[in-house]
């Protein structure tokens, strides 16, 4: 997949402008109480940010819409692997803090370094069982005893 | 008590081994910690000190000392050979840092950033023990107006940070005040942004978002290229002898690089609330706009990394200003340190020169004495950390992977942190993808609670009188700092439009 | 070597979960608690004053206790995020933690907390905050009668990190006209700097942070705003001494989750009694400019729920006035 300059520009302008607008009249006013004081007020300066967000998201908008059919665009791409992969490991870290929630750090960090670096590519078994059990463990060991500090 | 003398006595206490042993400890730890990404100097600090509980007075400072400043050089290491900092003091010198490393003078740019920091560390050093308490009642001078001018002087280092674009800059840095936004006001006492979340009430942690959108994300991207079968050590060899070395025509480049970046990270340390973050990027900033070659910056240039690494050494030393005088912590690192200052049973602040003046003049000499342990520890050890990194990528990046994980859940001890950490990431990714410098997300995440607090401080205090910003001779020194400031990046911008459409 | 690597995971997997399952601790009974490790929670950050007491009051009940407390600080939302942290642990008696009056009675009422005083049992207070009005050095005032007089003509600023603080201020202007306005900084070194600097008149402070710069002369205690006076300025007077019925109390506290076996509950008090009155740990706490106070369980949750309920009224009014 790939997009070239110009249309990332305006698509991210776009979500850029949107997301000021979305904040200026619905975030802000939700997760921020109306104290009803003087400039400046809590709200004040997010909100100036927030329409910063609009005008800027909306110039690069508009700078998309001039550089449309310039000659030299830088192209952005990703393949489908590239992409597979980091969508892996970002699920993998996911999964690895969740699971910290029920299960202590050693099991847990043991069979995700295994797993993860098993699907990077690493075939070997030694490499692999030495790196997923060592590390874990010398992480333990010096947070444990020589730091004093409790693993999850 | 002549300050030569208690300095030389202070030397003699230290190169005792009981004391010597623990400040190469301290060393050892440092480096180590700030080499790798999730564990930061901070973190470093606030893990030993239960330990110092047990040591006297001077060695548990020099330890922690040690720690703190060799922190700050090993987050330079991981910055420039797996391109992911430390820590954040480290944010500005991944640009150059690794660029180097890519062409193959990975150790010539560990070697710069080690004798940059150590330099640095020096300089702020020597100050803190010629002249802390004169320049200690000079930052007081500094009151919410003139922070609020130093800031909006510093949000302008967004914008020259902003490489092509400007608007994308813009961008980032506006994303990057909103997050600082989130916390509980100032001046209210109420929450905002939090999302009704429990750990975001004192907002967003800065070491958590610059290892989510700097370290993992950056992990993230380089994850694409294993996907391709990247599988061998990453970075290619050292072409010549030169490539290892730091070279004299390399110290005659970075010889002023050094002394102004110094300059500014002593700057930055003495006044409190700032840290070693602000001055990389500031230091990074100055060396980029006063060098003669500002379009090597970022490419992988030597000044680069000296500028940023100096400056953010020298807050290491220029902390202790304000500390030993007036008893306030220049950033987060020196905070803590004052616990370790009052485990002790000493009190940091006017009264500790005239209670126990020799345990300053210890530190004063442990402070020395520890850079040129960190240049001899590491001299011998760097290439430990090269044979390391070039281990395969399929099991390198796991474990870095692990490691800020764990990293930021030992900085709280809750993975909500971890959390957080995932959703920068995230947004790091995406702007890394698109071209958006995430210097100016960083930036404008630190900057912004300082901005906003003494602003709306500053008006508080004088009634809503908007002259109240003009009122000091330091105000308009630093507005027509920041009105030259943006004349050169305008000028600079235009310069670089002239000279595209000339091509 | 698929078969080969499986089989190793699941020998990995079945030895760390042994080794796991040793190391947690189901629930004791009070007669052999505690059997392991027990993890002390501090709500603030390593290195503060409270932080060194509660280490402090740790080590020596350890020894009481015959074994080891391990401390793990959980910061954030002024001391609210580790009592949070402390409420939804196990309440197996593994885990205690310092939960000070602020968090547990006033926060509460100002930011929304995911707990309540009823998550917990009390085992004791081990010390308290002191607080006091200061000035500059080189400020005209010398007497909190001066600084009233002056403020009855014109408004004077006044910081302070936080609640309860502003409510003594309220209660000065009440009793005497005198126009204090409270300017709210949230951190403790802003203050200690805009004082210093002359940037704000006067602050309701704590006697932790400034006790320094009284007995170095750079900032004038002009009165003590707890009970006792400041413990460097002993002939400063408190406010009840000039008339004014105001105290700010503020303790730190020791409690575990809600819950817990009421046997295990007594021998934590009991340990940290002792703890309490030993000389080392009093001596730390005078080190760290905080006011040595016990109080027993029983007697501090008195006091916290005491302190909800009123100040549930109190903020109340302020946060309808905002």
């Amino acid at each position: 997949m790939s997009l070239t300059e110009s249309k990332t520009e305006r698509i991210l302008g776009a979500v850029f402008t949107v997301i000021g607008l979305a904040l200026y009249f619905i975030i802000i006013p939700w997760q921020i109480k109306d104290v009803g004081a003087e400039f400046p007020t809590p709200r004040s300066f997010p909100n100036l940010l927030a329409w910063l967000l609009v005008i800027l998201g909306a110039a690069l908008f508009i700078s998309g819409m001039k550089h449309r059919n310039a000659a030299d665009q830088k192209v952005y791409s990703i393949t489908k692997t590239e992409a597979k992969l980091v969508l892996i490991t970002l699920l993998l870290m996911v999964l690895y803090v969740i699971s910290l929630y029920f299960v202590p750090y050693i099991p847990a960090t043991v069979v995700v370094l295994a797993l993860m670096i098993f699907i990077y590519g690493q075939r070997s078994p030694v490499k692999l069982a030495a790196a997923s059990v060592a590390v874990p463990v010398i992480i333990y060991l010096a947070f444990t005893y020589i730091l004093k500090f409790n693993m999850p | 008590m002549d300050v030569f003398s208690a300095l030389a006595s202070g030397f003699g206490e230290i190169l005792q081994l009981s004391n010597l042993i623990y400040l190469v400890l301290g060393v050892v730890v440092g480096v180590v910690m700030g080499a790798i990404p999730g564990l930061t100097a901070t973190m470093a600090i606030t893990l030993i000190i239960p330990l110092t509980y047990y040591l006297t007075p001077t060695q548990s400072l020099i330890m922690l000392l040690a720690a703190y400043n060799a922190g700050n050089f090993g987050g330079s290491i991981s910055a420039i050979l797996i391109s992911t900092p430390g820590t954040p003091a480290a944010a500005a010198t991944v640009a150059d840092g690794y660029g180097l490393a890519q062409k193959g003078q990975g150790g010539k740019a560990i070697k710069t950033a080690l004798f940059s920091s150590c330099f640095g560390c020096l300089f702020s050093s020597i100050v803190l023990v010629l002249v802390a308490q004169p320049i200690a009642k000079y930052a007081l001078k500094f009151g919410p107006a003139e922070y609020t001018v130093l800031m909006v002087f510093s949000l302008t280092i967004i914008a020259s940070a902003a490489k092509k674009s400007m608007i994308k800059g813009l961008i980032g840095g506006a994303l990057g005040l909103l997050f600082g936004c989130v916390g509980t006001d100032s001046m209210y006492t109420i929450p905002r942004l939090s999302f009704g979340v429990l750990k975001l009430y004192s907002g967003i942690d800065l070491v958590v978002m610059l290892i989510g959108a700097l370290a993992v994300s950056q992990l993230l991207i380089q994850v694409e290229k294993v996907a391709t079968g990247w599988k061998e050590a990453q970075l290619p060899p050292a072409t010549c002898k030169d490539d290892k070395r730091f070279s004299l025509s390399d110290l005659k480049t970075c010889f002023k690089t050094w002394l102004r970046s110094s300059a500014i990270g002593c700057a930055i340390g003495a006044l409190p609330g700032l840290g070693p973050a602000l001055a990389c990027y500031i230091g990074y900033d100055a060396a980029k706009r006063g060098s003669k070659h500002p379009e090597k910056f970022g490419t992988g240039y030597v000044e680069g990394v000296a500028a940023a690494e100096a400056a953010n050494n020298a807050v290491v030393g220029a902390n202790m200003i304000p500390l030993l005088s007036l008893g306030v912590p220049g950033d987060t690192g020196a905070a803590v340190l004052i616990g370790a200052f009052l485990v002790q049973g000493l009190t940091p602040g006017p009264l500790i020169f005239t209670e126990s003046p020799q345990t300053v003049y210890n530190v004063y000499a442990g402070l020395i004495l520890c850079n040129i342990v960190l240049l001899l520890v590491v001299l011998a050890t760097y290439k430990l950390f090269v044979k390391l990194c070039s281990l395969e990528t399929t099991i390198i990046f796991p474990v870095v992977a692990i490691f800020c994980i764990i990293g930021v859940y030992a900085l709280n001890s809750t993975l909500a942190d971890v959390w957080i950490m995932l959703f920068f990431a995230v947004i790091g990714y995406i702007l890394m993808k698109f071209d958006f410098p995430t210097t100016t997300m960083l930036v404008g995440f630190i900057l912004s609670p300082i901005f906003e607090k003494n602003f709306r401080r500053a008006l508080t205090l004088s009634d809503g009188d908007f002259s109240t910003f003009f009122s000091s001779p330091l105000c308009w020194a630093f507005w027509i700092i920041t009105a030259l400031s943006l004349f050169f990046i305008l000028r600079g911008k235009k310069k670089d439009a002239n000279l595209s459409d000339g091509l | 070597m698929k078969k080969f690597l499986s089989i190793i995971l699941a020998c990995l997997m079945l030895l760390a979960a042994c080794t796991a399952c040793s190391n947690s601790e189901s629930t004791a009974s009070g007669s052999d608690y505690p059997k392991g490790n027990i993890n002390m929670i501090v709500n603030f950050s390593a290195g503060g004053g409270t932080d060194i007491a509660a280490r402090a009051m740790a080590d020596v009940a350890a020894k009481s206790l015959g074994t080891a407390i391990s401390v793990t600080n959980v910061t954030g939302g002024t001391g609210t995020v580790g009592v949070a942290e402390l409420a939804n642990k196990k309440n197996d008696g593994y885990t205690i933690g310092v939960a000070s009056l602020s968090p547990l009675s006033l926060l509460p009422w100002v930011l929304e907390v995911p707990y309540t005083p009823d998550n917990f049992e009390y085992i004791c207070a081990f010390g308290q905050y002191g607080f006091g009005i200061v000035v500059g050095g080189d400020s005209p005032y010398n007497t909190l009668d001066e600084l009233l007089e002056a403020a009855k003509t014109q408004e004077i600023k006044c910081g302070a990190t936080g609640y309860p603080q502003p409510f003594a201020m309220d209660d000065l202007n009440e009793a005497t006209g005198s126009q204090l306005s409270f300017v709210s900084y949230p951190s403790t070194t802003d203050m200690i700097t805009d004082v210093l600097g002359g940037f704000i008149p006067c602050a309701v402070c704590d006697e932790a942070s400034f006790t320094t710069y009284v007995e170095d002369g750079s900032m004038k205690l002009l009165a003590s705003a707890t009970d006792v006076p400041w413990a460097c300025a002993p002939d400063v007077p408190t406010l009840m001494d000039l008339g004014y019925d105001i105290n700010i109390m503020s303790y730190m506290g020791l409690c575990v989750p809600a819950g817990t076996d009421e046997a295990i509950v007594a021998k934590l008090r009991e340990a940290f009694e002792l703890a309490c009155k030993d000389e080392g740990f009093i001596e730390t706490i005078k080190n760290g400019n905080l006011v040595p106070t016990y109080m027993t369980g029983e007697e501090y949750e008195k006091l916290v729920y005491e302190k909800y309920e009123e100040y549930k009224v109190l903020l109340a009014d302020v946060n309808a006035a905002q």
